[in-house]
């Protein structure tokens, strides 16, 4: 693939932009990778401006014609893996100035390979039953609460791959959680609060927190505002699940 | 107090693992979330709970800083599993339950706790993090 065209050099940038976007990196990576990668191209002038939702991107060439495009971002996926790919691509890209090449390795990010569910489930099992044990659970507690955690993390998985909404999920796998500590609770001898809470840990939006609080720190208001939202809405899904379980059980 | 460390250090493992930190960061992010973990714990003897996950959370900003800088990675790659151990999880579960039970008083007074808990970990991670942006301006 060569990229002759300034729209070919322009669109290589954007989908950095996106992927960086998609799997959360703060605002200031994305219009600086998209910046820096842009001058890389050859434009003369180079101005991204990044929100949760959308990506716009304007570059001026060196025959001074300017390009502007919109990327609208809809999905959301975890992967800080692509973020780390995406900064090495930029970083060799400064060093190289391949944009074929850089071209080449993005494409290949955009169908990333997913991590095997069994590994994923394992991790689960193992943060929420590490959970349990921080919140003063013993041995049997931690298995308990992995199992929750693990079910709940697969379960949740499957409910968003039949598109339902990241709220919906998150209240039924909650609501699930809360179930399931309490049936055990019924059956062994275990505290239910400690496993229903360490199971629904698997849960909580640790990378909307982390990545508003670093764009609220680099001034970036709007984006720290609305991934803040993001967190606390997630949050309450939580505990809206939990509750309705505990509510329905006594 | 070993187990309650390595339990933090799992806890920071697995979440990298969910977040799909590359594999070669895994071990290096369950550090970082098992030393803050460990701060805080040293911590909550002498203070508040507050301060205690405000020390944490410094600790990991510090150490996720300096390990990306290193590793020429995005911060992120630590911070994220990293302050996981610190989440206020547990008093935002009771918070919910004295709600549920009919007793908002109490449930006003440990939400404000959970939000003070939050509070301290942003602040721990703006202060940390502005101090290498100022330091290492490009």
């Amino acid at each position: 693939m060569f990229l002759v065209t300034n729209e070919d050099k322009l669109t290589t940038v954007l989908l950095a932009g996106e992927l960086l976007l998609i799997n959360g990196a703060e605002i200031y990576r994305v219009e600086e990778t998209v910046e820096r990668m842009g001058r890389c191209a050859g434009f003369s002038e180079m101005e991204a401006f990044a929100t949760p939702t959308g990506l716009f991107v304007s570059a001026v060439t060196s025959e001074g014609r300017v390009l502007t495009r919109v990327r609208r971002i809809r999905q959301m996926e975890n992967n800080l893996s692509i973020i780390a790919s995406v900064n090495q691509v930029s970083r060799k890209l400064a060093a190289d100035h391949n944009l074929a090449g850089a071209a080449a390795e993005l494409e290949r990010l955009t169908s990333p390979r997913r991590l095997a569910g069994r590994v994923a489930v394992a991790a689960a099992f193992f943060g929420s039953a590490s959970f349990a044990m921080m919140f003063g659970g013993d041995w049997w507690e931690a298995v308990a609460s992995g199992g929750i955690g693990s079910v709940i993390f697969l379960g949740q998985y499957l409910l968003r791959e039949l598109r339902m909404s990241r709220f919906l999920t998150t209240v039924l796998a909650a609501l699930l959680a809360a179930v399931l500590g309490q049936a055990l609770g019924g059956l062994v001898s275990i505290r239910q609060e400690i496993v229903i809470l360490a199971g629904v840990m698997v849960l909580v939006p640790g990378l909307a927190m982390t990545t508003a609080i670093r764009d609220m720190l680099s001034g970036e208001l709007v984006s720290g505002v609305a991934r803040g939202a993001e967190a606390m809405v997630i949050a309450v899904a939580v505990a809206v699940g939990v509750a309705v379980a505990l509510g329905l059980g006594g | 107090m070993f187990s309650q460390i390595l339990a933090g250090f799992a806890a920071s493992c697995a979440f990298a693992i969910i977040y799909r930190v590359p594999w070669p960061f895994v071990p290096a992010a369950g550090l970082v979330g098992a030393g803050g973990w460990a701060v805080a714990l040293a911590a909550t003897s002498l203070t508040s709970q507050e301060a205690a996950v405000f020390m944490g959370a410094l600790a990991v900003a510090l150490a996720s800083e300096l390990w990306a800088r290193w590793a020429r990675q995005p911060v992120i790659l630590f911070l994220v599993p990293g302050i996981i151990p610190l989440v206020p999880g547990g008093s935002a579960y009771v918070t919910m339950l004295e709600f549920l039970q009919g007793n908002p008083g109490d449930g006003v007074q440990l939400l404000i706790s959970t939000l003070l808990t939050a509070g301290a970990i942003s602040f721990g991670i703006i202060i940390v993090s502005s101090f290498f942006r100022f330091f290492y301006r490009r």
